[in-house]
């Protein structure tokens, strides 16, 4: 009888396992891809100005500041991740023969650079510069479509990030990464491509980076 | 064979709900319906709730989770957080330190493991000056929109209910509004989810999102 309590104890945490690991929910989604081909499809659009992406995320997390209030905030959104999948998006299009121009680096007007450096006797010191000026981004919608003309951009590039909510004991969430390419002369969808990837827990760069390679995978200009 | 005391307590679990509430959503066709929208104002998402609740980061996850989707189905979709009224103005500041010991000039190349990389030269930018079109009038709103070739306004709340029995659960609704700058009714569209022993808010705030999205878009 003794012998009979021992197995069933030392049994519980493997069935436990088992039954865990016979849970559908411990399986990830294949990745989704879903294209669109839009009305400008047959519109010759090959130089494209790229802009920054937006993100979304309900994967938050507990924050405690110095007076140990906790609040939730999102990681996966920062600027450099953002940057990140900016950059291999647009290198995706460039290499499959789209003409990409970064909105962040289109002037609106002439910029103004003030550099100053200031050294102490032994030669160290600090040295500053500001620029002011305005980007693509910060123009007008009617200044933007002016740019778009000088420069000779016949699309518009943006892209969207999402990141779910963590679901089950392992926090799988789901990552989407859409590519969405119009014309800019009336703003009629050429194509969009969406990428969905279901990832672990603490898996978020890597899997917008996936997602985001997946969705400018196959997208080539007319 | 189950123990009779143990019966009442069989008969009260096996009466629990064990699975969540189906999601309940709600389509309503506008007076507009029949004339098409094709380019949405997307306002910004109203989640007006305790703060610890709904945070910016909710309501912005929602924002492009719509946006996205109603993007996808073929609407053009304008971020109303990024249209400018007048020009805004970019100043951005950096520093470096220097030293006399060291080059002034950084080798083109430094990404070699026995000479790191230092770290990121500190870039403030700040943009101000201009009018954003939250910060314009509403009928400067109501020019603008029309110039760009705006023909309705999206509107999305995201609502959290009264915490209600032994798990606090809440009742979570995001819905949406389409209607045209006369403010005729496109669509709405409508989701309730439940929290507590079903969902936590993430969750429910992303079931109802979908649901209230795919109510809409898969007519």
């Amino acid at each position: 009888m003794v012998n009979l309590a021992i197995i069933a104890v030392l049994a519980a945490p493997a069935t436990l396992a088992l039954g865990a690991g016979g849970c559908t929910s411990a399986e990830l989604a294949a990745p989704q891809v879903h294209a669109r081909i839009g009305p400008a499809a047959a519109q010759r659009v090959k130089r494209v100005v790229a802009l920054p992406a937006t993100c979304g995320s309900l994967a938050l997390h507990m924050v405690r500041d110095a007076t140990d209030h906790a609040t939730w905030e999102v990681d996966e959104c920062s600027r450099a991740a953002l940057e990140g999948i900016d950059q291999a998006v647009r290198a995706a299009l460039d290499f499959a023969g789209y003409e990409v121009i970064d909105a962040e680096r289109v002037n609106a007007t002439t910029a103004q650079r003030h550099e100053a450096e200031q050294r102490n006797g032994r030669g160290d010191g600090e040295r500053t510069s500001q620029t002011v000026g305005a980007t693509f981004n910060d123009a007008t919608p009617f200044e933007q479509a002016e740019i778009l003309q000088e420069l000779g951009a016949d699309g518009v590039l943006n892209t969207r990030i999402w990141i779910g909510a963590d679901v089950g004991m392992s926090g799988r969430r789901t990552v989407a990464v859409q590519v969405r390419l119009v014309a800019s002369r009336d703003r009629a969808l050429v194509w969009a491509r969406r990428c969905e990837l279901e990832v672990g827990a603490g898996r978020d760069p890597l899997a917008m980076e996936r997602a985001a390679r997946c969705a400018a995978k196959g997208a080539r200009p007319q | 064979m189950v123990p009779v005391r143990w019966l009442p307590l069989l008969i009260v679990l096996t009466g629990c709900p064990w699975t969540a509430p189906t999601p309940l959503a709600r389509v309503y066709h506008g007076p507009a319906f029949r004339a098409p929208a094709q380019t949405l104002a997307a306002l910004p998402v109203v989640c007006a709730t305790e703060p610890e609740l709904c945070t910016p980061a909710h309501a912005a996850a929602v924002a492009n989770a719509t946006r996205m989707t109603l993007e996808f189905a073929g609407y053009s979709v304008v971020d109303s957080e990024l249209l400018n009224a007048e020009m805004r103005r970019r100043t951005t500041k950096a520093a470096v330190s220097v030293s006399a010991r060291a080059p002034d000039v950084e080798p083109a190349v430094q990404r070699n493991e026995f000479l790191p990389p230092p770290d990121a030269i500190p870039v403030d930018s700040e943009v101000s000056g201009g009018v954003t079109w939250a910060q314009a009038s509403p009928a400067q709103q109501q020019d603008l929109l029309g110039a760009i070739g705006v023909d309705a306004v999206l509107q999305t709340r995201v609502a959290f209910g009264v915490a209600h029995g032994l798990s606090g659960q809440r009742t979570i609704t995001v819905s949406m509004t389409v209607s045209r700058l006369d403010a005729a009714v496109v669509w709405a569209s409508s989701c309730d989810v439940e929290t507590g022993d079903y969902h936590s808010n993430e969750q429910a705030i992303e079931l109802a999102t979908r649901c209230a999205l795919e109510s809409a878009t898969l007519w």
